[in-house]
């Protein structure tokens, strides 16, 4: 439990992941589905077929109007929630500990309504992958292997995602990472989109991705591919350096808006507690 | 421009590591970034928004190169050739003679020698010192050593060319004790060599730079004037003018005489070069005033030695008193239209007679006591004569006279026959002028500062009144008595320069004493011990002298050929040392490393400012 504050999981268990789509899921839930299922939420009705459920016959009715008509029901269902964290080395560090502690937290309060949770480290491939669990007992499991998650070799997300198993109903992607790969993120977005209802991209940014603390004529080194790059700095560089990175976030977000994905920035240095109980609230990915 | 330390040049081979380094960044550190992805992208808009980003890399280098190329330059001490010597102590030595008036450069020598002054006042730091002393006609230190650099140039500003002889050899004397005495003394020597002679000035080690003035010899000037007695007549005066042309080539030279303003002589001759040619023009007996004499010739740069005065005194009357005597005697002393005779019959005298008298004959009675002090002349062994007598000698046969002597000029003595004379047995302080083999037949000679003239015989008892020698005989002795007594035949002239002195009545007080120079000023004249002292006499004119309600005059003239042979020194020679003239090339190395290290400091100074303002941008 230590992954995350066992203050800020007290907080937390009261809370629940929002969704906007009716999704279908494999098992029953506590999210509404498409399907019309057998919660006690009524639905509609429509005409008997031989087949049907008589369980299901609206027998008030059939005394009524002499017909045989089936009531239908909203039926709840549970969610894959599958967080995704990109552990390339570029994510080494705060990154990936930062991403780490809200993909947990985040499965803290996905368990907690009785979704399934799916975790997998995503890298040059599938480095990590722990199947969907379900229920709060299943916290620590969870928990492990987000610890067990390291950041490894480059990033190639499009082939990490090709190995990850596909899952059966409707999920959420909660994908962790700096965005930080050649590929383009709409390609990888509509890969996601493709296989869940809702995507939301947690993009993470440390210090040294905003604002660099390096001076003068300095190599850059690549941690991921370890290229190298002679580059002089000083205050005004860092400026405009920091002006691109800005604009960048900004051109992220607009595509993640575009396909129909949440995106939500986040700096590492930034308070867990605070980006979970008032970011991801307001934008209403927690309720 | 030249360098002291060539192989400090060697040094900008330093250039290649910097630009080396500079290029293979060999001090770059290695920072680790997530991603370059970003960097990437950043770069490729820098380059796109900042094209002049590496020019402004590179001006760092370039002010770093400019640093260290001026850094280097300084290592190798380049220096420029210029008057300015490398002195913490200048001691200027500037000529004020007068052939530094000459005017072959602009303004005239004096005044490049003071502007080329300037320059070297200028040129020195705010820790040097200096000091002028001035050579003109005396020596002077007319600004001692001092920090102040106006005061040295209005010091320079004050100086003018004297129509004297200078005094350059007293003024590189002191100059170069001034810098045996202290450390880092330079002496610069801005003169057109002068006219005296340095050679037995040693420098002792000293530091002696020698800036020359003038490019020209061409000078004609006049180099004497005299005015004598004219050999033919007592009662005329001659004016001898010697003119010299120092120039290299043949030229007419016109001289001009005035009295008083008025023309009395012009006179044109060739004038080649380096042989004196003189001039000669009559002047009356009777003339008195100012003599001006000027010499124009075409190629002549020197003004001052072109005109000579002459205070010309009026001859003055000569008051004789002839005691007896016959009337051949009287005519012929008044033969002179000058004197004014009283005859008397032998007997006393009053002393008012005596005293109102120039100069007393004695041709008959007895010659009395008390004539001390006066100018007489006995004409015969008188009773009281001014010589012991012995006997009466006969035929006494002349052997010898003295030719030189002005009572016997145009006189021979070897035909004169003498019948008798006494016998001199005591000269008593008079020289004979006449010798004979029985003794002396004319003495002369000073007694108590009176002039004595005394004949051994009686004129008499000689053939010599019968020859044209008597007249002349008397004439010339009268005339050599009363010299003293009148104001001669020309007033004093001096040079230039020299000092004019006089001896003054008993008492003169030294207001009564005024001297007013040929510019019309009052001079300082000093009165002690009843001389008269006028030490400023750097002005060729003449000079008017009143003493009490007496004036008189007397005139300084340059007269120098020294200073007329204006031919410019190529070098100053020493006892110990040939200072050769300096044109610039070795008077003073200006040494710039002081300013390339400034630069270079100044290049460092804004490659970090640079540096620090690309960091705070």
């Amino acid at each position: 439990m230590s992954l995350v504050p066992p203050k800020l999981l007290q907080k937390l268990a009261r809370l629940g992941l929002s969704t906007r789509k009716r999704a279908a899921g494999a098992r029953q839930g506590e999210r509404r589905s498409i399907r019309r299922g057998q919660s006690q939420e009524f639905a509609d009705h429509r005409q008997y077929v031989p087949g049907d459920d008589l369980r299901f016959l609206d027998w008030h009715l059939y005394g009524r109007l002499d017909t045989l008509w089936i009531k239908l029901f909203e039926e709840e269902e549970d969610r894959v929630v599958q967080l995704l964290l990109d552990c390339s080395e570029s994510m080494d560090g705060d990154k990936l500990q930062f991403a780490r502690q809200l993909a947990g937290a985040l499965a803290f309060v996905a368990l907690g309504r009785t979704d399934r949770v799916a975790v997998a480290g995503l890298s040059d491939g599938l480095s990590h992958y722990a199947p969907p669990r379900r229920g709060r007992a299943s916290t620590h499991a969870i928990f492990n292997t987000l610890e067990a998650v390291v950041a490894s070799s480059g990033t190639d997300l499009g082939k990490a995602l090709e190995s990850y198993p596909r899952q059966r109903g409707a999920g959420i992607a909660l994908l962790f990472s700096d965005l930080m790969y050649e590929e383009p993120l709409d390609v990888v977005l509509k890969r996601l989109l493709s296989r869940n209802s809702e995507v939301h991209i947690f993009h993470i940014l440390s210090p040294v991705d905003l604002r660099p603390d390096i001076y003068g004529d300095v190599v850059l080194v690549d941690q991921e591919s370890g290229e190298e790059m002679h580059v002089s700095v000083n205050e005004r560089t860092l400026d405009r350096y920091e002006a691109t990175v800005h604009a960048w976030a900004e051109e992220t977000e607009a595509t993640c808006r575009r396909l129909g994905a949440k995106y939500v920035r986040v700096p590492t240095t930034a308070s867990l507690e605070h980006v979970i109980l008032r970011d991801l609230r307001r934008m209403g990915i927690v309720s | 421009m030249n360098f002291l330390a060539p192989l400090g040049l060697a040094a900008a081979a330093l250039t290649i590591p910097l630009v080396a380094m500079y290029f293979l960044k060999l001090r770059r550190k290695k920072v680790k970034v997530p991603s370059l992805l970003l960097w990437q992208q950043f770069h490729k808009s820098e380059q796109l928004a900042s094209p002049f980003e590496r020019f402004r890399r590179n001006l760092m280098l370039l002010l770093q190169l400019l640093a260290l190329l001026l850094l280097v330059l300084a290592l190798s001490r380049p220096y420029l050739t210029s008057e300015a010597p490398l002195a913490r102590s200048l001691v200027m030595v500037v000529d004020t003679s007068a052939s530094m008036g000459a005017t072959d450069v602009s303004p005239n020598r004096l005044g490049s020698a003071v502007d080329r002054a300037h320059d070297l006042v200028s040129s020195m730091s705010s820790s040097d010192e200096g000091m002028l002393i001035v050579a003109g006609p005396r020596t002077e230190v007319t600004v001692p050593f001092t920090r102040d650099k106006s005061a040295l140039h209005s010091g320079l500003d004050a100086l003018a060319a004297s129509e004297a002889r200078g005094a350059l050899r007293e003024g590189v004397q002191l100059a170069v004790s001034m810098a045996r005495s202290r450390p880092g003394v330079e002496v610069v020597v801005l003169s057109d060599g002068g006219a005296d002679s340095l050679a037995d000035v040693p420098t002792g080690g000293a530091a002696v730079t020698f800036i020359p003035v003038g490019r020209s010899d061409d000078n004609a000037a006049i180099v004497a004037v005299d005015l004598r007695r004219s050999p033919s007549s007592e009662l005329e005066r001659q004016l001898f003018v010697t003119t010299q042309n120092y120039g290299g080539d043949d030229q007419e030279g016109t001289v001009e005489v005035y009295l008083d303003g008025e023309l009395i002589g012009l006179r044109t001759e060739n004038l080649p070069p380096d042989t004196p040619v003189s001039f000669v023009f009559d002047v009356g007996g009777d003339k008195s005033g100012t003599i001006k004499v000027t010499l124009a010739a075409d190629d002549d740069y020197l003004e001052s030695d072109n005109t000579a005065w002459l205070a010309l005194a009026r001859l003055s009357q000569r008051r004789i008193t002839l005691i007896g005597g016959d009337s051949l005697t009287a005519r012929a002393l008044q033969a002179d239209p000058r004197v004014t005779l009283r005859r008397f019959a032998p007997g006393p005298i009053p002393a008012q007679i005596l005293d109102n008298s120039d100069a007393i004959v004695f041709a008959g009675g007895n010659v009395p006591d008390g004539l001390e002090g006066r100018n007489v002349l006995i004409l015969g062994p008188l009773p009281g004569s001014m010589v012991e007598l012995g006997d009466e000698v006969r035929s006494p046969l002349v052997l010898g006279w003295r030719r030189t002597h002005p009572v016997l000029r145009f006189v021979e003595w070897d035909q004169i026959i003498i019948s008798r004379t006494q016998k001199v047995t005591d000269n008593r302080n008079l020289v004979a002028i006449v010798d004979s083999d029985e003794g002396p037949l004319v003495l002369a000679g000073e007694v108590a500062g009176g002039r004595v003239v005394q004949l051994a015989f009686d004129p008499l008892r000689s053939d010599l009144p019968l020859r044209v020698a008597w007249p002349v005989t008397l004439l010339n002795a009268v005339g050599w008595l009363t010299e003293n007594s009148t104001t001669g035949e020309a007033a004093q002239a001096i040079p230039t320069g020299a000092p004019f002195v006089r001896r003054l009545p008993d008492g003169t007080p030294q207001d009564s004493v005024r001297v007013i120079g040929p510019d019309g000023n009052d001079v300082d004249v000093q009165v002690a011990d009843d001389l008269l002292r006028v030490r400023d006499t750097s002005q060729v004119g003449v000079y008017e002298l009143r003493i009490g309600a007496v004036r008189s005059a007397f005139a300084a003239n340059l007269l120098s050929p020294d200073e007329s042979e204006i031919v410019p020194r190529p070098d100053l020679i020493l006892a110990d040392s040939v200072v050769e003239a300096s044109l610039g090339a070795t008077a003073g190395r200006r040494e710039l490393w002081r300013w390339l290290l400034a630069l270079s400091i100044v290049a460092l100074f804004i490659e970090w400012f640079a540096y620090n303002r690309r960091r705070a941008a």
